[in-house]
């Protein structure tokens, strides 16, 4: 009663907004790594400090804008990829015609993810080339397996009954996928998207092994030129650029669950109320 | 209204349901009733092919249910389960206006329709828009009987749907439930294993048994010449004489003329009613009332010791 009356409310309600953004870890650190991406450029008096022994202890090659867009596109378009494979093949796997296959489709993204990254892009090269595809080949066969993993699991756990009463009030297939089912298994599916998201921002940085522009350049360069700042730098970005996007995934979840007040929205939205 | 010819179904093991026929009329309140296993919730779902007969036919409305669409036979069928299997994520008007939706009504009857469920199920307003986690048992499966009248369809199949709730919950929908079946005469067919739940609601009862349907006719008949002693124990053994008078109305044994008594019945209470307050009061007749509370008799204890032939007074389902 109390949520629904500050609803009402445009100024209570943008204000305490505000409230809970401040609140959110995730702003915070969305906050940091914007400011991570800003001054690192001109953090050579601090990072010569830490690392004396080193001449040029700030990476300059390419901007830590340019890396962190480049790292955002490589993991992106693999996770985009793994998820569009993984949800389909979690969807076929639990329907009656595909139930067969759930033993077969477990194995082969499980191996898929074992499959050392940095195999994977060894083995691509020859035939892909180096740059950017090898690297999304090799994050997205990685990536399969969480949500895969997740998408079956949640759509398992919409209880028998629940399928069984959508079944029998008269909603077809279709509908009972994607109005019962899916919705349903969304937090698990979500999930899956966010290990396999955060694993492979953290995955990606030996993409720059392959020629591709990733935040893992300072990084390699670092290794090869054994200048500690340069990893110093490129971790320091990536591992905020990791949990950044994990506490943003993980606030998309919470909207979309029933009864948050986006998820009203969102219905109201769609015509769904009266 | 719905017929079953000689329905056989096996799930690969002993068959779940054999041979069986029966006929309902339309406008009953069929109760199939008997032990755990016996074979009656499958008969329910097979009735809105939810799972195929391996021999056998099923009419629903004089048609073969292997010639209707399933989906469109089931949306014509309202479906009630123990569990209630709301959908948790929709709220408590989305999930009665499920089917509405998907035969495609508009906003305004829907919205209309929603408004004549509430009242007709006494729903409290204020749960409308709570999600079906928020409702207490008793509640849910307040709601799930509301979304199985809300596309307003003639016949609706009931899965044990009270098993699960307490007694004042339990009576109280079911009160309901006969309520809204005199009002408004739709066909019911309602599985429970409970008797006196059973006797409570059924206008025609059938009981079940490993697969086979053993006896079917109305209540009094089954009470009052049990087939075989495995029916008689089912319908209450010992209580049998007691659960006898559960069919039958006060008024059936109604003596129209004044009265000393001081304790009053309403005309339509059983005679298992009257039996029990004599009980209680002491005394060995009481006080007849109508519906409006004017007294048109009595009954004596007397009568109901001296009554013989119980199937003169078929049952009658309360105005």
């Amino acid at each position: 009663m109390a949520e629904s009356a500050s609803s009402e409310d445009p100024d209570l309600n943008s204000l305490s907004l505000m409230l809970r953004v401040a609140r959110s870890p995730g702003a915070w650190l969305g906050v940091l790594l914007i400011s991570a991406i800003i001054l690192l450029p001109s953090a050579a008096p601090f990072m010569r400090w830490l690392f004396p022994d080193v001449p040029r202890p700030v990476y300059t090659r390419a901007s830590f804008f340019e890396l962190t867009i480049a790292h955002v596109e490589l993991t992106g378009a693999s996770s985009l990829a793994a998820a569009a494979l993984g949800i389909s093949l979690g969807i076929f796997i639990t329907r009656e015609s595909g139930r067969e296959f759930a033993p077969l489709a477990s194995a082969l993204t499980a191996t898929a993810q074992t499959l050392p990254p940095v195999a994977v892009l060894a083995l691509a090269i020859p035939s892909l080339g180096y740059g950017a595809a090898p690297v999304i080949v090799a994050l997205w066969l990685y990536a399969i397996f969480p949500i895969f993993e997740g998408t079956a699991t949640g759509l398992r756990a919409v209880p028998p009954e629940i399928r069984e009463a959508a079944r029998g009030i008269g909603f077809a297939p279709a509908d009972r996928l994607f109005k019962i089912e899916l919705p349903l298994a969304l937090p698990f599916i979500f999930a899956g998207l966010r290990s396999a998201v955060t694993i492979n921002i953290g995955t990606a940085a030996i993409g720059s092994a392959a020629g591709a522009l990733s935040l893992g350049s300072p990084i390699i360069e670092g290794l090869a030129a054994s200048n500690p700042a340069y990893i110093l730098e490129g971790a320091l970005v990536i591992a905020l650029l990791a949990i950044t996007i994990d506490r943003f995934l993980a606030w998309l979840e919470e909207l979309t669950r029933p009864g948050r007040t986006l998820f009203k929205r969102a219905c109201r939205a769609s015509g769904k109320d009266h | 209204m719905i017929e079953l010819r000689g329905v056989s179904k096996s799930f690969g093991g002993p068959a779940a349901v054999c041979e069986l026929s029966v006929a309902i009329d339309k406008g009953s309140f069929f109760v199939l009733a008997g032990p755990s296993g016996c074979g009656k919730t499958t008969v329910l779902r097979m009735i809105n092919a939810l799972i195929a007969p391996d021999k056998g036919e099923i009419l629903v409305r004089g048609q073969d249910v292997r010639q209707v669409e399933p989906e469109s036979l089931r949306r014509s069928i309202g479906y009630v389960i123990q569990s209630g299997g709301l959908f948790p994520h929709w709220r408590v008007a989305d999930n009665i206006l499920a089917v509405p939706r998907l035969l495609g009504w508009s906003k305004a009857k829907c919205e209309a329709r929603l408004g004549e469920l509430v009242a007709l199920l006494h729903i409290k307003p204020a749960l409308i828009d709570r999600y079906p986690g928020q409702l207490s048992g008793g509640e849910q499966q307040r709601i799930g009987v509301a979304r199985a009248l809300a596309a307003d369809p003639d016949i609706i199949l009931m899965d044990e749907p009270f098993a699960a709730l307490d007694p004042v919950s339990r009576t109280a929908l079911q009160d309901e439930l006969r309520a809204i079946h005199a009002q408004t005469g739709k066909t019911i067919v309602f599985v429970t294993h409970d008797m006196d739940e059973a006797l409570r609601l059924a206008t025609g009862l059938g009981l079940m048994r490993e697969g086979r349907l053993l006896q079917s006719g109305s209540p009094a008949s089954l009470l009052n010449a049990p087939g075989c002693d495995f029916v008689r124990d089912f319908l209450g053994g010992k209580d049998l004489p007691l659960r006898q008078l559960e069919p039958v109305p006060v008024r059936a044994l109604l003596r129209r003329r004044w009265t000393s008594a001081s304790v009053a019945i309403p005309a339509d209470a059983t005679l298992k009613d009257a039996l029990r307050m004599m009980l209680a009061k002491h005394c060995a007749s009481l006080l007849v009332e109508d519906e409006n509370g004017a007294r048109i008799g009595e009954i004596r204890l007397s009568d109901i010791l001296a009554r013989r032939d119980q199937n003169r007074h078929p049952p009658k389902s309360q105005a």
